[in-house]
């Protein structure tokens, strides 16, 4: 359990996003839930609502059924199935691992959420690599931050305080750190107020980290790029090659164009052609700690990160073709697995098969649901930061009478016959 | 249960014994002496014509975290085509040079291996590397932690700190990350990178601390020997990789000044400057240099022909051979103002000048070394190559004929350069068990592994002799772990899970009041939540904690 600080408050790691921020201090009384310290607008809103479940009961197609037999059922329906998609996994390395095992036993494809956005990151490092850092690397050593687009403080609403603590602080006018902030004018609202911004699309931040990394070259000094004039990128490429531990910061998410491959392969080569001479490192912000922490998971027990199917046995890593629109077109679906946790509500995709969900919230299309508790708040979960570095053990803050998502799937792999393979 | 191993030749060198005939028996999952009149034989395992030795203890084998799961995930062209499918008791995975997880068991628990030990836990990724090695079924595990780069030991060095403060800062945290060791890489040199220092030897100041990497040397060992660590300070020097760098391992060696250490893959800190491509075999320089000072040991860190990936926290070095990086990538990390990593995969090729090179440095040292007490047998798993490639290791340690047969195929400048051709001598079954599990057991302080004695743990192999070693060390006929059979003639019978081995050591935990300050200045978690329980580990990371003390 979470450490008390009195009473009713406790010190607690925040779950809800992948800054995993272990500064808050959270207020229990009775049902009622609230973030006295440190709290973003995430934070405050989650843990508003943690209190009282709002589902605590089992349903089979909307009638309450009870928990043994609602495990029953789902082993039942997942034993007859022959094509099962296991999506969602907004959970923690319990549940992950669970899930894999789950999987791997019924032959499954298993995505994250709809399995939908490209892992263009893991594609570039798997291509060539890359040079990253830290959350203290940043706060310690970065004389410069880059950030690129909104996404990263949509994802992570404390980012900035994060990685640079002293923007905050009144004392902080020492100029220690730079903060400059890539995107369109939409982006530059209240959080990035007083910083140095450079207005640019996210189709544009190739281009743009091109440009920058050929004046670094030395090789052309000239780029018309219409959107930013030469003059801007000159006074960009001044700031970078002048600091000494200059960083970037991205969110895959920015990525989902044409193209956006290429544009996350000019940023990691401006990243290289800096370490050259000097150092420098990225950074990429993932919204949930879940995606680090499944990645990983999956990484460590199958050589591959996620989506992977087992329908040949074997683990199988082929994102473009594992997500859950093409499986639904190929009709390679006959039973959908949500299994959820740190969803607020989940958006389980459309899809002709039956869908069993395994989350907090009970969501408007399932056949089955199966509430359990939100890792790190109902029951303790190890999660990753985005750093991909750090693994957290996430103290529960309240306990609940709801299983843990790795409770209800070890229930069902339990009641499976063995080697369905 | 009460079982007893009949008639196989014992090869125990813990306990003096050379290739005698005798019982074993074991009561659950203990060596006990042969039980008194009376007592029931539940069942009897016939090992007439094998021998046995105890479960191998991997001492240096990068088997778990961050580092490893990167190269996991970058090795696509390696891991596609060798993928194992789910099947009964075995789950699936994939890769052969990194496997993932469960397949390092299966893998390790094939060859006989009962036990290994991850070399570079760095601090904020203990949980990461802790959880993967849960993952590793069939053998127990335990780790070095990663100190010498960290920002706040380099600062109590910088400021002069009393040496009692640093010692209950070092004893914390192996406490704290639940380590059995300290490692140092590249002393100072990861963080001298991070100031864009490109190079540091043994004498030279890091730019921004002051410190040198011998008084870094110098201060851990010290400490370790203080708190009464059973491993001593596992060194992995400076100028990894470096032609000319077998004087920064002698002068590491002097730095520590009379007091034990562990030196890491020494084979790629072997290197002299001789010759047209300057780049010598430095073998001698440095087994001399083990056979004058008994209190050190080395792992040799043997390199095999073939595809690997290189994995270490040595972003200095890393980053400098990452143009020779096949296929063309490689990543690195600076972590959290304690250390970093450096994943490059690469190619070593038999007529290259250098790799062939590399590989006889590795031989001139298992065979130049006298003492196989202070030699293990490593491949730096897998720097070197993948600990697959053990059996043919061993082959050509015991095998003159098979040695001039590989040394025939090889660069020939290479093998002119090397003097491994005149080398006579053949490991013996003895020498093989202290190289592969009595060395290393003992280094460790681990009382009850090693060895097949009463009191040890029943973790035991039967191998059936042939006149090719390296199939016998490839096909153990039967691998018992705890006392139960998991592996007979080549298939994994049970699969059980491993458990976790660690240090217990003594500090003044007020030192935990002058880290809470720090973690909350400089870090990016509190102090309170960095620490591992034996709780945690047990039900959350998933393996049983073991502990050690020595006095």
């Amino acid at each position: 359990m979470s450490t008390a600080v009195s009473k009713n408050k406790f010190e607690a790691i925040c779950p809800f996003c992948a800054l995993l921020c272990d500064d808050i201090t959270v207020r229990l009384d009775s049902a009622d839930c609230s973030v006295e310290a440190n709290g973003c607008h995430l934070a405050q809103s989650r843990y508003s609502t943690i209190g009282k479940p709002k589902h605590d009961r089992c349903y089979l197609h909307g009638t309450p059924i009870d928990h043994t037999k609602a495990i029953q059922t789902a082993a039942e329906m997942i034993s007859k199935s022959k094509a099962l998609v296991i999506a969602g996994m907004l959970t923690d390395v319990a549940g992950a691992r669970a899930a894999l095992k789950l999987a791997e036993r019924k032959c499954a494809v298993i995505m994250q959420s709809d399995g939908k956005r490209n892992s263009l990151q893991t594609s570039r490092v798997q291509r060539s690599g890359g040079y990253f850092t830290t959350l203290a690397e940043i706060r310690n050593r970065a004389d410069l931050i880059i950030m690129f687009g909104r996404e990263p403080v949509n994802a992570c609403p404390r980012i900035l305080d994060t990685l640079c603590p002293q923007r905050s602080k009144p004392d902080s006018s020492d100029g220690r750190v730079s903060f400059v902030a890539i995107g369109t004018p939409e982006d530059n609202d209240s959080v990035f107020e007083g910083l140095k911004s450079f207005e640019c699309s996210p189709e544009q931040y190739g281009m743009l980290t091109d440009a920058i990394r050929l004046r670094v070259e030395n090789k052309r000094h000239n780029s018309n790029l219409g959107f930013i004039s030469d003059q801007q990128i000159d006074r960009l490429t001044a700031m970078i090659t002048k600091a000494n531990y200059p960083v970037l910061v991205w969110s895959e998410s920015d990525f989902q164009f044409s193209l956006g491959d290429l544009a996350i392969d000019s940023i990691n080569q401006l990243i290289e052609t800096l370490n050259i001479k000097k150092r420098s490192a990225g950074l990429v912000v993932s919204g949930s700690a879940s995606s680090s922490t499944v990645n990983q998971v999956a990484t460590w027990q199958f050589g591959k990160p996620t989506p992977l199917s087992f329908r040949s046995g074997k683990p199988n890593y082929f994102p473009e073709i594992h997500s859950f629109d093409s499986i639904e077109k190929r009709n390679d679906v006959d039973i959908v697995l949500w299994v959820g946790g740190l969803d607020e509500d989940p958006q389980i995709p459309e899809s002709t098969a039956d869908i069993i969900a395994i989350s907090h919230s009970m969501p408007t299309n399932s056949q089955l649901f199966i509430p359990i508790g939100i890792p790190g708040i109902h029951h303790d979960a190890h999660l990753f930061r985005t750093d991909q570095v750090v693994a957290m053990h996430v103290r529960h803050i309240t306990p609940s009478l709801l299983p843990s998502g790795a409770e209800v799937l070890t229930s069902i792999l339990n009641q499976l016959e063995p080697d369905q393979c | 249960m009460l079982t007893r191993i009949k008639g196989g030749k014992i090869y125990d060198p813990i306990n003096g014994i050379d290739g005698v005939v005798q019982d074993l028996y074991i009561d659950e999952d203990k060596i006990i002496d042969k039980p008194l009149n009376g007592r029931k034989i539940n069942e009897t395992i016939d090992a007439d014509g094998l021998f046995v030795m105890s479960g191998g203890i991997d001492i240096h084998t990068h088997i778990g975290g961050g580092k490893v799961n990167i190269a996991r995930m970058m090795m696509t062209e390696e891991s596609d085509p060798h993928q194992v499918a789910h099947c009964g008791l075995l789950r699936s995975g994939s890769g052969r040079i990194v496997p993932s997880t469960f397949l390092t068991g299966y893998e390790y628990a094939k060859l006989g291996y009962t036990m290994c030990y991850e070399p570079a836990i760095v601090p904020s990724n203990a949980r990461q590397a802790h959880m993967e090695m849960a993952d590793t079924p069939l053998l127990d595990t335990g780790g070095y932690l990663v100190l010498g780069n960290d920002e706040y030991f380099l600062r109590l060095m910088a400021t002069g700190a009393e040496a009692a403060t640093i010692r209950d800062y070092i004893a914390f945290m192996v406490d704290a990350t639940q380590c059995i060791g300290v490692k140092v890489v590249n002393p100072g040199g990861i963080s001298a990178f991070k100031f864009n220092q490109r190079a540091l030897d043994v004498d030279e100041p890091h730019k921004h601390y002051g410190v040198t990497p011998g008084e870094i040397v110098r201060t851990l060992s010290e400490i370790l020997h203080d708190i009464k660590l059973s491993h001593p300070l596992h060194v992995h020097t400076s100028n990894l990789g470096v032609p000319g760098n077998f004087a920064s391992t002698i002068n590491t060696v002097k730095a520590a000044d009379g007091l034990p250490l562990h030196l890491a893959h020494v084979q790629f800190h072997s290197y002299g400057t001789e010759g047209k491509h300057k780049f010598s075999s430095a073998a001698m320089e440095i087994a001399n240099l083990v056979k004058q000072n008994p209190q050190i040991s080395v792992d040799v860190g043997h390199v095999m022909f073939n595809q690997t990936i290189t994995i270490s926290a040595d972003t200095m070095h890393q980053f400098a051979n990452r143009n020779h990086a096949h296929p063309r990538k490689s990543m690195f990390l600076d972590i959290e103002c304690e250390a970093g990593c450096g994943v490059v995969p690469f190619r070593y090729r038999s007529k290259s000048y250098v790799n062939a090179l590399q590989w006889a440095i590795g031989l001139e040292l298992f065979l130049a070394i006298d003492n196989p007490w202070q030699v293990f047998l490593t491949t730096d798993h897998p720097n070197g190559a993948s600990f697959t490639t053990y059996p043919h290791l061993i082959r050509l340690l015991m095998d003159k004929s098979c040695r001039d047969h590989a040394l025939s195929t090889i660069n020939q400048s290479a093998a002119r350069m090397s003097c491994v051709s005149q080398m006579t001598r053949e490991y013996s079954l003895y020498e093989i068990a202290i190289v592969t599990r009595a060395g290393p057991a003992r280094s460790l302080g681990l009382k009850d592994r090693g060895h097949l004695g009463a009191g040890a743990n029943a973790d035991i192999v039967l191998y059936r002799p042939n006149d090719n070693w390296e199939t016998v060390f490839a096909n153990p006929v039967r691998v018992m772990k705890d006392g139960r059979t998991v592996v007979l003639d080549g298939e994994i019978k049970h699969v059980i899970s491993g458990r976790s081995h660690r240090a217990i050591l003594e500090y003044d935990t007020n030192i935990k009041r002058e880290l809470d300050k720090y973690f909350e200045q400089s870090g990016s978690m509190r102090l309170s939540n960095f620490s591992i329980s034996d709780d945690e580990m047990a039900n959350a990371i998933g393996s049983q904690v073991v502990k050690h003390t020595w006095n």
